[in-house]
């Protein structure tokens, strides 16, 4: 059966591979009968950013979050990082950096509507995840906020920043650390990403 | 079929009992014609050595706009995605890994049209590219992408589909394409 099966895939591998090298996706002239412009995708964000934000800044008073709640701020989250890949006009980290923060924030969509409860290795990790996007949310935001000179394009560093924080943000509705300094820690470090969050969202807004 | 919780409606549960020969055969046309049209492009371009441009499959040279529009390719991808989830619940055992297998890649696959889509739509395209652009094309050099996923969709879909047909006696099922064979009969 196995030799059966592996025949199969081979003979599907080579009857694609034909019409796999005859046509460019490129070549076709990827359109729609009509153009809406970005607004539609700059009220997505704006109906996002507060609810990611918001659940962030406040997630230390709230405690723990129903399970609603959770899918609500990964859904949040995961429309923003969509949105802002379109909105932005550059992204200033490696590319390798935009299908990592997709996976990042697609890890607590998907467990968020799961059956089952996370992983406690997933819940474990969440504090470790949400803490490495926020150091490299916040070195980014730093260099738009103090390391671009005035009058230069602040929007692709923020738009940048962004995807990293809601990517980050998005692991906060999987799990706190147990020890109480380091929750502390995680809190806190979610509320400041949250409000740098709302500071560069005004800005990139304001910018057009 | 056997009763599963994640059977919610009786429509579903028909589709995936009684009807599930019907709505696999179905599902397989449409999926074939698409296989079908590419197969004539390719034919096209490097047997009767046409253009690119003009190399428009067989609904391509009646209908041309429908070949260069991205609604019709995100239809398609919708349309493969939804037939995964409906589908999905008459597979079992071994078949029902690959199925899934499937419908995940096609889940990625849908994501990457959606995007598409709205490039197309909002004139915002990903990243400030000059043209709209797929996530993995920032990060992979310039292949023919969306083949390559139609391609990684179509083989763990028919892997899952002949196991469907040849059930190990543990995988043994009783929806309507399920070979009539009596356990003992199963190798």
């Amino acid at each position: 059966m196995a030799a059966r099966l592996l025949a199969i895939v081979g003979l599907l591998m080579v009857w694609t591979a034909a019409p796999a090298a005859a046509q460019l996706h490129g070549d076709h002239v990827i359109d729609v009968p009509f153009d809406i412009g970005p607004l539609a995708l700059k009220i997505a964000v704006l109906l996002a950013l507060p609810a990611v934000a918001g659940f962030a800044m406040l997630r230390g008073f709230i405690g723990a979050p129903e399970k609603g709640t959770a899918a609500f701020v990964a859904v949040c989250a995961a429309v923003a990082v969509s949105m802002e890949l379109l909105l932005a006009s550059g992204f200033t980290l490696p590319p390798i950096v935009v299908p990592l923060a997709l996976a990042a924030v697609g890890g607590p969509l998907y467990l968020a509507f799961a059956d089952r409860e996370a992983p406690a290795l997933v819940r474990g990790a969440a504090p470790a995840v949400l803490l490495a996007a926020a150091v490299v949310a916040g070195a980014v935001f730093a260099r738009a906020w103090l390391a671009t000179p005035p009058g230069a394009d602040r929007g692709p560093i923020l738009h940048t920043g962004m995807i990293v924080a809601y990517a980050g943000l998005a692991w906060l509705t999987l799990g706190l650390p147990r020890n109480r300094a380091l929750r502390g820690a995680v809190l806190t470090v979610a509320a400041v990403l949250g409000v740098a969050l709302v500071g560069a969202g005004t800005q990139v807004a304001a910018l057009g | 079929m056997a009763a599963n919780p994640r059977v919610r409606s009786n429509a579903i549960a028909a589709l995936n009992s009684k009807y599930h020969r019907v709505g696999l055969f179905a599902f397989l046309v449409i999926v074939l014609g698409h296989w079908a049209e590419h197969i004539v492009q390719a034919v096209q371009i490097y047997a009767l050595d046409w253009p690119r441009p003009q190399a428009g499959g067989v609904l391509g040279l009646w209908f041309p706009w429908l070949v260069k529009s991205e609604l019709m390719h995100y239809g398609y991808a919708l349309v493969m995605l939804v037939g995964f989830v409906l589908l999905r619940h008459g597979f079992h055992g071994r078949a029902r890994t690959w199925w899934m297998l499937a419908l995940w890649v096609q889940v990625w696959h849908h994501f990457e049209h959606l995007l598409l889509f709205l490039q197309a739509l909002t004139g915002q395209n990903l990243l400030g590219q000059p043209a709209p652009t797929s996530i993995l094309q920032l990060v992979l050099p310039r292949v023919e992408l969306h083949l390559f996923y139609n391609a990684i969709v179509f083989i763990p879909m028919v892997v899952a589909m002949v196991l469907h047909r040849r059930p190990r006696f543990d995988d043994l099922v009783q929806c309507s394409c399920a070979p009539h064979r009596t356990p003992a009969a199963v190798g």
